[in-house]
C-alpha cells in the first residue's frame, strides 16, 4: 500500500464528478457538434452505457483483487514482465493526459482572461499547487475536492438564467442522420474513469464503490447533457464553430440587469475543476510510477514528476489547432484502449485464471 | 476512528524521570539538600530551609515554645498563607496546651490543631513543595517529621463577565486566574463524579498547576491519553499562560489557524466536555484550552445554543458568509477592479470609476494601504490605555474614513470594502480564528493583484488544501464538511433544536454516542395522553 489514508465511497464519488467534467464540459460540445450536428446532446446515452461497462469491469477487478491497484493486480493477472510493459503504457498515458489537461487549462486562461501572461506561469502554478496537495495524500485530495465542489456546481446552475433565450427548435429534427454520427461524437472521454482503479483500494467502504461510481457517472451524464442542450438550444448549429461554447453561454447571460457577463464564474469553476482533475490524475500517476518501480512511497516522486508534466504539456502540442486535431482524431482511440479494451482483457484473463488455475500459462501466452 | 495514536510517546512516569533541561540547574540543585530527610534537630532543619530560601524576604519563621518546654517553628510564606488563621488555629492552641498532652505531630493534628487539611512531611523537598503552595510548615524539636498545614489564602479577582466573549443571553461569569476557582466552577456545572480533574505540575521554575479535565465515559480514553502524553512531554522554564501549552501541544505548529479552542466561559467548556472533548485549565490565566476542535467550533458562539434554533441557524449562515467575506472581499475587489471590470454592472461601474478618478494609486496599493492601517488601528485599539481610547477612535475614523477620501488618497468604495472586511472578521466568535483569516487576506490581495481572479482562486484552493491537512488531536480540522456525514450537519451548517440533537459529534463522542433520549419533541397534546 502506498499510503495509510482512507476515503469514503461518497468522497470518491464527489471527487470524481469535477474530475470527469472539468476539461471536457468546455471543449467537447464543439467536437461533438462537428460530428453529430444537432443530435450531439444524445451522446450522454452512450457515455452512460460505456461508463457503466467500465465501472463494472473495474469494480469487478477490484473485487477479485481487493486492496490492490491496477498496477499491482495486472502483475498477478498477466505476469510480471508483461505487466511492467503494460503499466509503462499506462504511466505514459497518465502523464500525457495530465499534460493535455493542464495545456487545455492554460490555453483557455491565456486565451480568454489573461492574454499577456506567459503560459508557463499558468502551467507551473497549477502543477505546483497540485503537487503540494498530492504529497499530502489521497485523504487531503478527497477532502479539499469535497469542499471545492460547490464552487464547481454553483456556476453551472447559474446558466438556468439563460432559459428565456433558449430555442427548442434547434433540437429538431432528432436523429435525422441515424445513430452513427452520435456514436462518432461520443468521444470516449468517459474512459478517464480508469483512475478509480487506483482509488478503490483506499476506500473505507469498498462495497459501496460501485454505487458511488455509478452515482457519479449519472451525475456526469446528466450535467453533460444539460450543458450540451444549453449549447444546442442557444447556439444551434453555431456550436461546432465556437472554440469554447460554454464560455459563450456564460457571456450571454443577462438577467434582471444585474446578472451579466458571468464569465468570471466560469473561470472560478474552470480553475477549481481543473485543480481537482489535475490533482487526482497527478496522484494516480505518482502512485503508478512508484508501483512500477516497486517503491514503498510515492511522495518523493511528486515534484520531479511535476516537472515532467509541465514538459509533457509543452511537448504534446505545438499549438491550439494541433490540440484540436488530436482530440478529434487520436484521443477517442487512446481512451478506448486504456479505458475499456485493456481492463476488459485483464478481467477476462483474471476470470479464466480463477476458473482454471492449471491453465495459467496458456492464458498468459494468449494475451 | 481517526484519533491518531502516538502512545509510544506516552509514559506515565515521564514526569518524574525526565532530565532537567539545564545542566547548570542540576548542579545548583545538588547543593541544596533537596531530598534529604528531616533530622530530629530543630535548629539544623530550620537552618537547612533557611539556606534554601536564602535572600527570600517573604519567608517568615515564627519561633515559639509549646507548653513551656518544646521549641517549635512555624514557617510560611507571607501573602499566600492565611496569617490570621495561623495565629488563631495553630499558634494559639499550641501555646495554651497543657504539659501532659502528646506533642507528636500526628497526635497534634488529631487533638490540638483545628485545621482542615494537614499532612505529615518528612523530607525537605516536601516542605518546599508545600511552602510554595501556601501551606504553613510546623517543625518541632526532637521530631524528624513536621506538619504541613493547609492555610493557603491569597488575593483573588472577583468573578466577572468574560471580556473577550460577550453574549446577550447566557451565564455572565467567566473563569478567573485562580485554578481552584475555575475547577470549582466546572464542578458546579457538572456534578457527576465522572468529571475527572487530573492535576500536573509543569514548568521548571514556575511549577504551574495544570488541570486536565474530561468526563470519563464520554471522552475517548485514547484522546485523554494522547493529551496527557503531549502535556507530559513539555519541558520548559515556566508557563505563564495557556498559550505556551497551546503552542507546545498542537498538531501543526506552523499553521496560522488555532487548533485548540481557548475560552473564558465555563458554560462553553462544560458543553465541550459533554461532547467528549478535553479541557486544559492552567493556573494563572482565565483562558482554558479545549481539544480537539474543528473550524466549525471556532464559528460557534455559546449563545447559539441558548436562543431559538431558527435564529441561531440564520446567524450561523450569516457568520459563515461573512467569515468568507473577511478572507476574500478585498482580494475580490482588487481582482475585479484590476482585471475583470466587465463583471461589474454598467451603472455601478460608472459610479465606481468616478470615485476612483482622483485616486493616484492602483487598486492594489490602495487596498494594501487601507488594510494595513486598519490592522494598525485595531492593534492600537487593543493596546492603548483606556483614557486615550476616544482620541484613537476619533483620529482613526477621521483619517481612515472621511479625510482620506476627501484628500483623494483612497476611493470611497475601498473604504466601504475595508470596513465590511474589518467588521465581518469580528463576527467570528473566537477572536484568534478571526485574526488568522484576517492575516491570510494579505497574500490573497497580492495574488489577486498579480493574477486576477485566477490568482485569487489558486490562493483559496491553497488555503482549503492547507486546512484539509490540519488535524486537531487526530480530528480533521474541516471534518464535517470535508467528509460529508449527514448527522454532523445538525450542529455545523444548522443548529438543530435540542430535541433533535440526540447524538454527540461523531468525531469526538463515539464512546458514548447517545446524548439524550430521542422523541423529545414537545407536542401540545402530549400532556393529555
Amino acid at each position: 500500500m502506498q499510503e495509510k489514508g482512507q476515503i469514503s465511497a461518497l468522497q470518491m464519488g464527489i471527487m470524481m464528478f469535477p474530475f470527469m467534467l472539468a476539461i471536457n464540459f468546455l471543449v467537447y460540445p464543439t467536437i461533438a457538434a462537428q460530428y453529430a450536428g444537432n443530435d450531439f446532446w444524445l451522446v450522454g446515452f452512450f457515455h452512460f452505457l460505456f461508463g457503466s461497462v467500465i465501472i463494472y469491469i473495474l469494480t469487478k477487478l477490484h473485487k477479485l483483487y481487493p486492496h490492490q491497484t491496477l498496477s499491482e493486480y495486472s502483475e498477478k493477472i498477466i505476469g510480471k514482465f508483461p505487466a511492467k510493459l503494460l503499466m509503462f503504457l499506462y504511466l505514459f498515458y497518465f502523464l500525457h493526459s495530465l499534460g493535455a489537461s493542464i495545456r487545455q487549462y492554460a490555453e483557455f486562461v491565456t486565451g480568454t482572461f489573461l492574454f499577456r501572461t506567459p503560459i508557463l506561469l499558468i502551467l507551473i502554478s497549477i502543477v505546483l499547487l497540485a503537487a503540494i496537495t498530492v504529497r499530502c495524500g489521497v485523504e487531503v485530495i478527497a477532502r479539499s475536492a469535497t469542499i471545492l465542489v460547490p464552487l464547481f456546481v454553483i456556476p453551472l446552475t447559474m446558466l438556468i438564467l439563460l432559459l428565456p433565450d433558449l430555442h427548442i427548435k434547434h433540437v429538431m429534427p432528432i436523429l435525422s442522420h441515424g445513430i452513427i454520427p452520435v456514436v462518432k461524437a461520443t468521444q470516449w472521454w468517459i474512459g478517464n474513469f480508469i483512475v478509480i482503479a487506483y482509488l478503490l483500494p483506499y476506500l473505507s467502504n469498498p462495497e459501496s464503490g460501485r454505487k458511488a461510481s455509478m452515482f457519479t457517472l449519472t451525475a456526469v451524464v446528466v450535467t453533460g447533457t444539460y450543458i450540451n442542450l444549453l449549447c444546442l438550444m442557444l447556439l444551434g448549429p453555431d456550436t461546432s464553430v465556437k472554440i469554447y461554447p460554454v464560455h459563450v453561454l456564460f457571456r450571454y447571460v443577462s438577467f434582471a440587469n444585474f446578472f451579466e457577463n458571468m464569465e468570471a464564474l466560469l473561470l472560478v469553476m474552470w480553475v477549481v475543476g481543473c485543480f481537482i482533475r489535475v490533482a487526482v490524475f497527478y496522484y494516480v500517476a505518482s502512485v503508478s510510477l512508484a508501483q512500477w518501480l516497486n517503491l514503498e512511497n510515492y511522495r518523493s516522486f511528486v515534484f520531479p514528476l511535476g516537472l515532467l508534466i509541465v514538459v509533457f504539456s509543452l511537448w504534446d502540442f505545438p499549438d491550439v489547432s494541433a490540440m484540436g486535431v488530436f482530440f478529434r482524431t487520436a484521443y477517442p482511440f487512446e481512451q478506448l484502449l486504456t479505458g475499456l479494451v485493456i481492463p476488459l482483457f485483464l478481467l477476462l484473463i483474471a476470470l479464466l485464471r480463477r476458473k482454471k488455475p492449471e491453465q495459467v500459462s496458456v492464458n498468459e501466452t494468449n494475451h | 476512528m481517526t484519533i491518531r495514536r502516538t502512545s509510544r510517546y506516552f509514559d506515565r512516569h515521564v514526569k518524574q524521570q525526565r532530565p532537567s533541561h539545564h545542566k547548570q540547574d542540576e548542579q545548583s540543585r545538588a547543593e541544596i539538600p533537596h531530598d534529604t530527610e528531616l533530622t530530629d534537630r530543630l535548629d539544623e532543619n530550620v537552618g537547612t530551609i533557611g539556606n534554601i530560601y536564602s535572600s527570600c524576604s517573604d519567608v517568615i519563621y515564627r519561633h515559639f515554645v509549646i507548653a513551656g518546654s518544646i521549641r517549635a517553628v512555624m514557617i510560611y510564606i507571607e501573602g499566600i498563607t492565611d496569617t490570621n488563621g495561623i495565629e488563631q488555629f495553630v499558634i494559639a492552641p499550641l501555646l495554651k496546651a497543657e504539659q501532659s498532652e502528646d506533642f507528636r505531630p500526628d497526635q497534634l493534628l488529631q487533638q490540638t490543631l483545628s485545621v482542615a487539611e494537614g499532612k505529615a512531611v518528612s523530607r525537605f523537598s516536601q516542605c518546599i513543595d508545600y511552602l510554595s503552595r501556601g501551606y504553613a510548615i510546623l517543625l518541632l524539636e526532637h521530631e524528624a517529621s513536621g506538619l504541613a498545614l493547609g492555610m493557603a489564602k491569597w488575593e483573588k479577582r472577583a468573578l466577572e463577565e468574560p471580556a473577550a466573549e460577550v453574549g446577550i443571553r447566557g451565564p455572565r461569569e467567566g473563569f478567573t486566574e485562580t485554578l481552584r476557582v475555575n475547577t470549582s466552577m466546572l464542578r458546579r456545572i457538572i456534578k457527576s463524579p465522572r468529571l475527572k480533574l487530573e492535576t500536573l505540575q509543569l514548568g521548571e521554575y514556575t511549577q504551574t498547576s495544570i488541570v486536565l479535565a474530561y468526563i470519563e465515559g464520554i471522552a475517548e480514553a485514547s484522546l485523554v491519553e494522547e493529551v496527557r502524553s503531549r502535556l507530559c512531554r513539555i519541558e520548559i522554564d515556566g508557563i505563564l499562560e495557556s498559550g505556551y501549552i497551546e503552542e507546545l501541544i498542537e498538531d501543526s505548529p506552523y499553521s496560522p489557524f488555532p487548533q485548540l479552542l481557548n475560552t473564558e466561559r465555563p458554560d462553553v467548556t462544560s458543553a465541550c466536555l459533554l461532547e467528549g472533548r478535553v479541557a486544559i485549565l492552567v493556573e494563572g490565566t482565565p483562558f482554558v484550552l479545549v481539544a480537539p476542535v474543528t473550524m466549525f467550533t471556532m464559528l460557534q458562539a455559546a449563545e447559539d445554543y441558548y436562543q431559538r434554533f431558527w435564529i441561531s441557524t440564520i446567524t450561523r449562515w450569516l457568520r459563515y458568509f461573512f467569515s468568507i467575506a473577511s478572507l476574500t472581499l478585498p482580494a475580490v475587489y482588487v481582482a475585479v477592479l484590476t482585471f475583470h471590470q466587465e463583471m461589474i454592472p454598467g451603472s455601478l461601474l460608472i459610479s465606481m470609476a468616478a470615485s476612483r478618478e482622483a485616486v493616484p494609486f492602483p487598486a492594489f496599493i490602495e487596498a494594501l494601504m487601507m488594510e494595513v492601517s486598519f490592522e494598525a488601528l485595531r492593534e492600537a485599539g487593543v493596546r492603548l490605555p483606556k483614557q486615550v481610547g476616544a482620541a484613537i477612535s476619533i483620529v482613526g475614523a477621521l483619517v481612515i474614513g472621511q479625510a482620506a477620501v476627501q484628500a483623494g488618497l483612497v476611493s470611497a468604495p475601498m473604504v466601504i470594502v475595508v470596513a465590511i472586511t474589518g467588521i465581518s472578521s469580528f463576527m467570528i466568535p473566537r477572536y484568534f480564528a478571526g485574526t488568522a483569516l484576517r492575516m491570510l487576506r494579505f497574500p490573497l490581495i497580492i495574488l489577486a493583484s498579480t493574477l486576477g481572479l485566477l490568482g485569487l482562486i489558486l490562493g483559496i484552493i491553497a488555503i482549503v488544501v492547507h486546512m484539509c491537512t490540519l488535524r486537531s488531536f487526530g480530528v480533521p480540522y474541516l471534518s464535517s464538511s470535508s467528509t460529508p456525514i449527514w448527522s454532523e450537519f445538525k450542529d455545523t451548517i444548522f443548529r438543530a433544536p435540542w430535541w433533535m440533537m440526540d447524538t454527540r459529534p461523531s468525531l469526538t463522542g463515539t464512546t458514548n454516542y447517545t446524548r439524550q433520549s430521542p422523541n423529545q419533541r414537545p407536542e401540545q397534546d402530549r400532556g393529555e395522553q
